[in-house]
């Protein structure tokens, strides 16, 4: 659905994106994470028409975005990190707006704005001025305008910025919703877990480099060097460890027993630990379970950009 | 702490690209002022008589410029804050309500003497020709001085007690021309009547246009055989007086900390009898501003239809206030020409019948357009149109088609003016068409002079600014080469002057003044068509280049 080949972006001597590569099949959550300044705004902008990019190509649903940018709008929503509103309007007078800005038939616009209404949980207030609107509120009118014209790719910047816990859970919900719908988002935000939940894939961004790309357990298994394992003994815990010690030195390391539980890092793949177990098992010591101790998104960022610096970008030196 | 306040102010005013350009802007036209109005005699009077003539030209371009930058500055220096969620900062902040009060108005205070600071080499060259003595410079500087707080207090106000910075730019600009230019309304209706002669002076004093003109022109206050103040200490009396009514009246809101009224979550209202009910209660809506609109037809240009929902009849009767302002004007007028309380001619009638529209189209057209596209990218709503299918003649044309209905909701207002006129049987038909054509073009210019503004400048207020200056350059300055008409050419000067509206609509109504002058209607209303056209092309042709993809 969107396929971005050697994206690169100069805003004079600023490199705000440097060779992105990425690709996203429909119908799926893609979640865009980065520091700030890294260069998330700018892809956005760019998948939706919004801003022409230095080098390289970027095509939405089959659709050349550097070339037909106006195209390109009728398949791309986009919903900005800050968004205005028009003062003096209702919700609904808003939506008709901006149905008719995307020439939507009056026919086909009033139940369009209803339809909105509902999918986003807005259409209590329909009738409400959209200034008088909590910040929660209008991002879900924001979202109701962005999918008024059917679009099949929507483009979120920091959808969730300001909102309460309940509301970014029922955004997140709502996420999934569009999704089960066939449409193919991007979704870029720095609350990790969230997008951990929602997202098929995820890509990592840092100074207009992307880092890590691919599934959420892709990027961490890539991410996670050693694996970290625990296992649980019914007896002697010590004499097991020691007994671990033996299988294999060059892929298992045994750390320090504590109580009943061996910690064990490994490289390599799941046979290594299953075959642990089978030792284990095969030395007559009870295994009560085990499992593995897997990072989360938020020390996965932590650790593909622990060199970053947040707002810094590469300067490009002059030809 | 205050210092730090007007220290950050000064600061980002000064670093904007706009306030230079308005700097060299002015410097070039002091320059273009010296450079033609330089005497050319060698006899020392007549020279210096000439550097008056430069000096007075100077000093009106000079409180023009006042009058026309203060409502940029200091309008939007309070609602801005509030629009970019900065001011609650500012209150969390150490620094007591009136440090903010005072900084925002140093601020602009400092920003308006920059100008008059400009000024002092043409005042220089005014000494060495002995035009002006340092007494009359005294008084000047401090006309301009007092006539920068005093209409920066007024911005201020506005801007505290405003709801956006674009309510608060047109309120603002709305009251400095009924102070700067108002009080002379009186003086031309009732200047003759020896019975108002005294009041009638005195108001004007209250301009001021007034106060530099009674310090320049000989002769200017009138001799009713009494002592009389001169205008520009009864200026200072009002203006100081005036300025400090209105710092209480900022500090106290400050310190009450009394914001915008907030807009009521008014009901819809479907019920039709309810709805005839509501048209005959003040403001007898035409357009309900609370019955529940239709969804949008295919036909309609969102942009005017949006326009119209927002901000004239989305809550708002502004329009509708303005109307019966008009109207109400337009009434008293009607009752002095009829009544013949003036005793005036009728050709002095017409002329100031003509004159009043062209004046009331100057001073309430530009700011309806001057936000069009300013407006859109302050409220971050420009990627939003950028998104849509609209393109910028739908923009442009939906935003000159709304400020047309606004117009034509004034101008309502002015008919029973134009009822005087046919009753009185004071023109032909032919006379009274041309007269409207010079009003339509004139509205049109005004408008699109607003959009072009518009278009180039990031700021509504810059914006209003800019069109304000357009048309007062317009206005004011087709007539200068009239002071020393030995400069100029007479084909040049006569050009020049069809461009003014107000002379070609009175030589239409009213010739003998003007009798010796070749016919300029036909050239005004080419002109300002040409003009109109031209304006609109580069405003699409900008805006164009802003809903394409950025660089």
């Amino acid at each position: 659905m969107i396929k971005i080949k050697g994206l690169t972006k100069r805003f004079r001597n600023i490199l705000a994106l440097n060779d992105l590569n990425l690709e996203i099949g429909k119908g799926q959550i893609f979640g865009y994470i980065g520091p700030n300044g890294a260069g998330k705004t700018t892809t956005i902008r760019i998948i939706a028409g919004l801003l022409r990019p230095s080098e390289g190509q970027a095509t939405v649903a089959g659709v050349d975005v550097v070339k037909h940018p106006r195209q390109a709008r009728d398949v791309v929503g986009f919903l900005p990190d800050t968004f205005g509103v028009y003062q003096g309007m209702r919700v609904w007078e808003y939506l008709d707006f901006f149905g008719a800005a995307y020439r939507i038939p009056r026919k086909e616009r009033i139940p369009r704005v209803d339809e909105v209404l509902t999918l986003t949980g807005t259409d209590a207030m329909r009738d409400y001025f959209i200034e008088s609107l909590s910040h929660g509120m209008r991002q879900r009118v924001g979202l109701a305008k962005t999918l008024l014209h059917r679009p099949d790719v929507l483009l979120l910047d920091e959808p969730t910025n300001g909102l309460d816990p309940r509301a970014r859970i029922e955004f997140r919900e709502l996420l999934k919703t569009m999704r089960d719908a066939g449409k193919t988002l991007i979704v870029s935000s720095h609350i990790l877990p969230e997008l951990a939940t929602v997202c098929d894939s995820i890509g990592i961004i840092e100074r207009g480099v992307l880092l890590q790309y691919g599934t959420v357990k892709e990027v961490m298994q890539k991410v996670q060097q050693r694996r970290v394992v625990h296992i649980e003994i019914d007896g002697d815990a010590g004499k097991a460890g020691a007994d671990l010690k033996g299988y294999s030195k060059e892929q298992l390391q045994v750390g320090e027993v504590m109580g009943n539980l061996i910690p064990a890092t490994c490289e390599g793949s799941d046979d290594v630990i299953s075959g642990a177990v089978k030792f284990l098992v095969e030395r007559n010591h009870k295994v009560l379970w085990c499992s593995e101790a897997a990072i989360d998104l938020e020390q996965v960022y932590m650790r593909v950009t622990e060199t970053a610096k947040a707002g810094s970008r590469e300067m490009v030196e002059d030809a | 702490m205050l210092s730090a306040l007007v220290k950050r102010e000064l600061m980002v005013a000064l670093r904007a690209r706009r306030t230079r350009l308005v700097a060299l802007g002015y410097l070039l036209a002091l320059i273009a002022v010296v450079f033609w109005m330089w005497p050319d005699q060698a006899v020392f009077s007549i020279a210096a008589q000439s550097t008056r003539s430069m000096v007075l030209v100077f000093v009106v371009t000079l409180i023009a410029l006042v009058l026309t930058y203060a409502p940029a500055v200091s309008a939007t220096a309070i609602v801005s804050e509030r629009e970019n969620n900065s001011y609650d900062l500012l209150y969390a902040s150490r620094l007591r309500p009136w440090e903010i009060v005072v900084g925002k108005l140093l601020a602009v205070f400092f920003m308006l003497m920059i100008f008059v600071v400009l000024s002092f080499p043409v005042f220089a060259s005014g000494f060495f020709l002995g035009a002006v003595s340092p007494e009359e410079t005294t008084r000047i500087y401090l006309v301009c001085t007092i006539t920068s707080l005093f209409f920066g207090l007024f911005g201020l106000w506005v801007s505290a007690r405003a709801k956006s910075s674009y309510s608060a730019l047109l309120r603002t600009y709305l009251l400095v021309l009924l102070v700067g230019v108002g009080p002379w309304i009186p003086y031309i209706l009732l200047g003759k009547s020896q019975f108002w002669v005294p009041y009638v002076h005195a108001l004007r004093a209250l301009s001021p246009l007034s106060a530099v003109s009674s310090i320049l022109i000989p002769g200017f206050d009138p001799a009713l055989g009494v002592a009389v103040t001169p205008a520009w200490v009864l200026y200072l009396y009002f203006a100081g007086a005036g300025s400090l009514i209105l710092l209480s009246v900022i500090l106290w809101d400050a310190y009450a900390e009394k914001g915008p009224p907030v807009r009521k979550q008014t009901e819809l209202i479907d019920d039709k009898n309810e709805l005839f009910r509501r048209r005959l209660r003040f403001p007898f809506y035409l357009i309900d501003p609370n019955r529940r609109k239709k969804f949008l037809a295919n036909w309609m240009n969102p942009v005017y239809a949006r326009e119209l929902r927002s901000r004239a009849f989305g809550g708002g009767i502004w329009i509708f206030r303005g109307a019966y302002i008009c109207l109400a004007v337009s009434i008293i007028l009607m009752v002095l020409m009829l009544g013949q309380f003036t005793g005036f001619s009728p050709e002095v009638i017409k002329a100031t019948s003509v004159g009043f529209q062209i004046g009331l189209i100057l001073m309430l057209v530009p700011p309806l357009t001057a936000g069009g596209v300013t407006r859109e990218r302050e409220l971050r709503m420009m990627d939003d149109i950028r998104l849509s299918r609209i393109g910028p003649w739908q923009l442009l044309s939906g935003k000159l088609l709304v400020a047309m209905v606004f117009v034509s909701f004034l101008v309502v207002g002015s008919v029973p003016l134009w009822i005087v006129i046919v009753y009185m049987q004071m023109n032909s038909t032919e006379e009274l068409l041309i007269v409207v054509a010079i009003l339509v073009s004139t509205v049109v210019l005004a408008l699109t002079t607003g959009l072009l503004s518009s278009a180039w400048l990031q700021r509504t207020a810059a914006a209003d600014a800019a069109a304000y200056g357009l048309l007062f350059a317009l206005v004011i300055a087709t007539l200068l080469p009239w002071l020393q008409p030995e400069k100029f050419a007479e084909a040049f000067r006569f050009k020049l002057l069809g461009l003014n509206p107000f002379v070609s609509a009175v030589q239409v109504v009213n010739p003998d003044p003007l009798s010796l002058t070749p016919v300029l209607w036909r050239s005004h209303l080419i002109v300002s068509i040409c003009l109109s056209v031209l304006f609109m092309i580069v405003a699409s042709w900008r805006v164009h280049y802003i809903l394409k993809p950025e660089k």
